[in-house]
């Protein structure tokens, strides 16, 4: 028996050396969130390998994965560190707090990508990140010009319900909140709002210029009721009793929706109704490959339903986010030759630029996502759409 | 025996006396296999990351990182370790822990309070929850599963409660000082001399206590364990502590997070080896029944276990959010069970009685040491949950199959080849001829068969008589000769 253990105790050992892959010394530190999640894994962390790789030698670079784990974020940073890392990109699981204390006791610049990485006297160097306002105000402008356009009054208004994304996901899901709301708002009065509690008809009008503490507090109070968590299933229940609660006043319904998935999600729920809304108008992001069937015309795959998505193209966000830290190694400005933004939390922001896909320009999607080869065509989720007239 | 050696060459002599050297050493490693393996794993894992790193990982930087980033789970599976060795379990620390943490930072950080208040306000509510846990458990029995798997949902709750589904930063010293604060240090020429110090007085106290451990025996009679072993341990603790104090040193000195495991390893290590209630834990775990008849208040104990579980968790928590400076909604997930691994990796026994809380903190390394280690070697992350898993089962399977280990005596057994090999050789050979005329009778089918079974029994008998004399031979036996 002593000898199997031994035997496997050994076998253990080899396997885990075979597996070693890292270099001893590296320039640059690329921390991501979760292997497990496609958007990091299959897009970032893709995109990362291939930009970092395309610079050679001089900035040797290595990717680590929290898995979901603030304190093996933490382990990570520290270990990139002390394997010699000049300069850090994370993507925090958290507030990033201890990262970006770890980071500068140890004098290495750190790159918020995507998530701002702050403590509470603290913050990362620089941030990349797409204008989330922006984000946030195609989609609430998508709803108010197609309100407008069914005919939508004071008088007869239609019903309109509101979801949003994870309040702690600071400060992204705050500022998508923020910029539909600072489009929704003035034209509130031509909706009806379904939410079972409306916590959203007081909020008083915010822009990015003029967001602070107080609109902070106020969109995220207004926020917390319709939480999805970022979490399709978690939206499908929240959804589910919208649904249940409802008096339709309006032939259509209009729904704001933080992202692609939950937007799917959250449009299953309102389908199972008994009489279900003739038309259905709902927001996204991230242009998954349901939501673009359906952008496409697809009418099974897709339910065609789902009307507009902002496509947020990651490999321009990854470029941005390597281009600092090569200009770091380099010694030189880390924004030199990005756009930059406002300054957040004191870290000096890079903004990647947004495409907003609508249902009613099939062209534009298939030049934006096909064309460029983003995405690929034969995959089996567009077998429905016939892409032809488009290219 | 003793004249035979006198007559051999000097140089003969000083090769027996490094060969017996290393079999008494041999013997006690066999012997005490159950204290020693994951020493030796934990070496293994410490060497395989090093080769793997360049060294990287065991330089003083990262080893400084590696022992605050145990510090969290070691103080948690120290309370861990008592909860199994009591033959229950706590799958709520892990939340209660993040919990208290959030309470303790809004409390300070949000409301104003000094952090004395909010500790004193954390410990209460711990020791009330800790309370009625045990009383769940012990008077309405409840199975500890249930209980504390109810708690790790309603303490979920409490802690997106408590933060708001917010992360809220931490910025008063107090917390600084917790999560990433260092001992005053005086450094001279990089190295800090303070470390030095309390390294050089630790050592000290361990060689002075050791021996007058030895004197005491003496006095009251108790035998000694080999003078060989004792000074190849001092030796090695010397060199474990000297590489802890230098490293430690020539980074950054002590951090307060390994202060604060150092220091709770050492009352609860005092608690179990040295006091009445430790004792009575360790008997209520062996044996409940017993323990009751024989005047222990198994409900108190129990009681006391969660509620300690609980002081912990909360010690935890405070650290975790000190050392990542925020609280959050994500904070304490998997914490309770890589505690509950770290004790079983650190030989606690799922039967309870058996477990030492030092050995869980050795645990909790070995499973940081697996996640440091992945990191800084860049290994896919994803193989480190199937190491963990491999090890954390290996450790629980080494710990079934070397329970009922024999001690053994290599020495002894030298001895006793010398004396009865030529006895232990005869018999082997007549046990062969009896098994080989038994065969033959078998084959021929002998009437008298049963016969020559007889003639295998009994010279099995005579030799498995002598292999077991030789067996339990043990060196004093023949000294004394």
């Amino acid at each position: 028996m002593k000898k199997i253990i031994s035997f496997l105790l050994v076998s253990m050992l080899v396997v885990s050396l075979a597996a070693c892959g890292g270099k001893d010394t590296i320039k640059i530190g690329v921390v991501l969130p979760d292997a497990s999640e496609e958007r990091w894994a299959n897009q970032d962390g893709a995109f990362f390998i291939e930009e970092l790789d395309a610079l050679g030698e001089g900035y040797e670079y290595e990717i680590l994965f929290s898995e979901g784990d603030e304190g093996k974020e933490k382990t990570n940073v520290e270990a990139l560190i002390a394997k010699g890392a000049e300069v850090i990109i994370l993507t925090t699981e958290g507030s990033g707090a201890g990262a970006v204390q770890a980071a500068h006791e140890a004098d290495v610049l750190l790159i918020a990508h995507d998530r701002m990485a702050k403590s509470a006297t603290d913050a990362a160097d620089f941030y990349t990140t797409f204008n989330s306002w922006n984000v946030g105000k195609a989609m609430g402008a998508h709803l108010a010009t197609q309100a407008a356009a069914e005919g939508c009054t004071t008088a007869a208004p239609c019903d309109l319900a509101i979801f949003a994304g994870r309040v702690a996901d600071w400060p992204n899901a705050t500022y998508f909140f923020g910029g539909a709301f600072e489009e929704l708002q003035p034209v509130l009065g031509i909706f009806n709002i379904v939410n079972i509690n409306d916590t959203f008809s007081d909020v008083a009008l915010y822009t990015e210029a003029t967001f602070n503490d107080a609109a902070k507090d106020a969109l995220q109070a207004a926020m917390l009721p319709v939480d999805t968590d970022w979490n399709p299933e978690e939206a499908g229940i929240k959804a589910a009793a919208v649904v249940a609660n409802i008096t339709k006043t309006s032939d259509s319904i209009f729904v704001l929706a933080p992202n692609d998935d939950t937007s799917a999600a959250i449009r299953q729920e309102f389908a199972k109704m008994e009489t279900p809304y003739e038309n259905y108008f709902t927001t996204g992001q991230d242009a998954s490959n349901v939501t673009l069937a359906s952008l496409m015309g697809d009418p099974i795959k897709g339910k065609g339903t789902q009307t507009m998505t902002v496509f947020k193209d990651v490999s321009k966000l990854v470029a941005d986010s390597v281009a600092i830290a090569k200009n770091v190694v380099d010694g030189v400005d880390g924004l030199l030759g990005l756009t930059s933004g406002p300054s957040i939390d004191g870290a000096a922001t890079a903004y990647s630029p947004i495409d907003t896909l609508l249902a009613t320009n099939p062209q534009l999607t298939y030049d934006t996502i096909f064309a460029s080869g983003y995405k690929d065509e034969s995959d089996d989720t567009f077998s429905n759409v016939d892409f032809s007239p488009y290219k | 025996m003793k004249e035979n050696v006198k007559t051999k060459s000097f140089m003969e002599k000083l090769s027996w006396l490094i060969y017996k050297y290393f079999l008494t050493l041999i013997s006690m490693l066999r012997t005490n296999i159950r204290d020693y393996g994951m020493y030796i794993a934990l070496m293994t894992i410490f060497v395989a990351f090093g080769i793997m790193t360049g060294w990287v990982f065991l330089a003083p930087v990262n080893f400084t990182n590696l022992l605050n980033q145990t510090a969290y789970v070691s103080v948690l599976a120290v309370g861990m370790t008592l909860v199994i060795v009591t033959r229950q379990i706590d799958l709520s620390v892990g939340y209660i822990g993040a919990f208290l943490g959030a309470y303790v930072v809004v409390a300070v950080e949000n409301q104003g309070q000094s952090v004395v208040v909010a500790l004193l306000g954390a410990l209460v509510i711990t020791v009330i929850v800790g309370i009625i846990k045990g009383l769940f458990i012990a008077k309405i029995k409840v199975p500890a599963f249930v209980v504390t798997l109810a708690g790790m949902f309603i303490f979920k709750g409490f802690l997106m409660l408590k933060t708001n589904n917010r992360y809220i930063p931490t910025s008063h010293p107090f917390f600084q000082k917790i999560g990433i604060g260092y001992l005053q240090t005086y450094e001279v020429a990089g190295v800090d001399l303070i470390t030095l110090i309390i390294g050089g007085v630790l050592l000290l106290a361990v060689i002075f206590s050791g021996i007058r451990g030895r004197k005491k025996n003496v006095k009251l009679g108790i035998p000694n364990e080999k003078i060989e072993l004792f000074v190849t341990k001092l030796v090695f603790m010397s060199a474990v502590l000297s590489y802890l104090a230098w490293t430690l040193a020539s980074f950054r000195g002590i951090s307060y997070l390994l202060l604060i495991t150092v220091v709770v390893v050492a009352i609860y290590h005092f608690m179990t080896t040295q006091t009445t209630l430790g004792r009575r834990i360790y008997a209520v775990g062996g044996n409940p029944d017993a323990a009751e008849l024989s005047g222990i208040s198994v409900e108190k104990i129990l009681v006391i276990v969660m509620v300690s579980m609980g002081i912990l968790a909360l010690i935890s928590g405070v650290m975790y959010a000190s050392r990542l400076q925020n609280t959050s909604p994500n904070h304490g997930p998997f914490w309770e069970l890589y505690a509950i691994a770290a004790a079983f990796i650190g030989g606690c026994s799922a039967a309870g009685g058996i477990g030492k809380v030092v050995n869980a903190v050795i645990g909790s390394i070995v499973i940081m040491s697996l996640k440091n280690g992945m990191a800084l070697s860049g290994v896919n992350a994803n193989i480190e949950s199937i190491i963990l898993g491999s090890v954390l089962l290996l450790a629980v399977v080494f710990d079934i199959y070397t329970r009922n280990v024999r001690p053994v005596d290599l020495v002894g057994m030298h001895y006793a080849k010398k004396e009865f090999g030529n006895e232990l050789k005869q018999a082997k050979t007549e046990l062969k001829e009896a098994m080989l005329e038994f065969k033959l009778a078998k084959n021929e089918k002998k009437d008298d068969v049963l016969e020559y079974e007889y003639k295998v029994t009994n010279a099995q008998g005579t030799y498995n008589k002598i292999n077991e004399r030789i067996r339990i031979a043990k060196e004093e036996d023949f000294i004394k000769v």
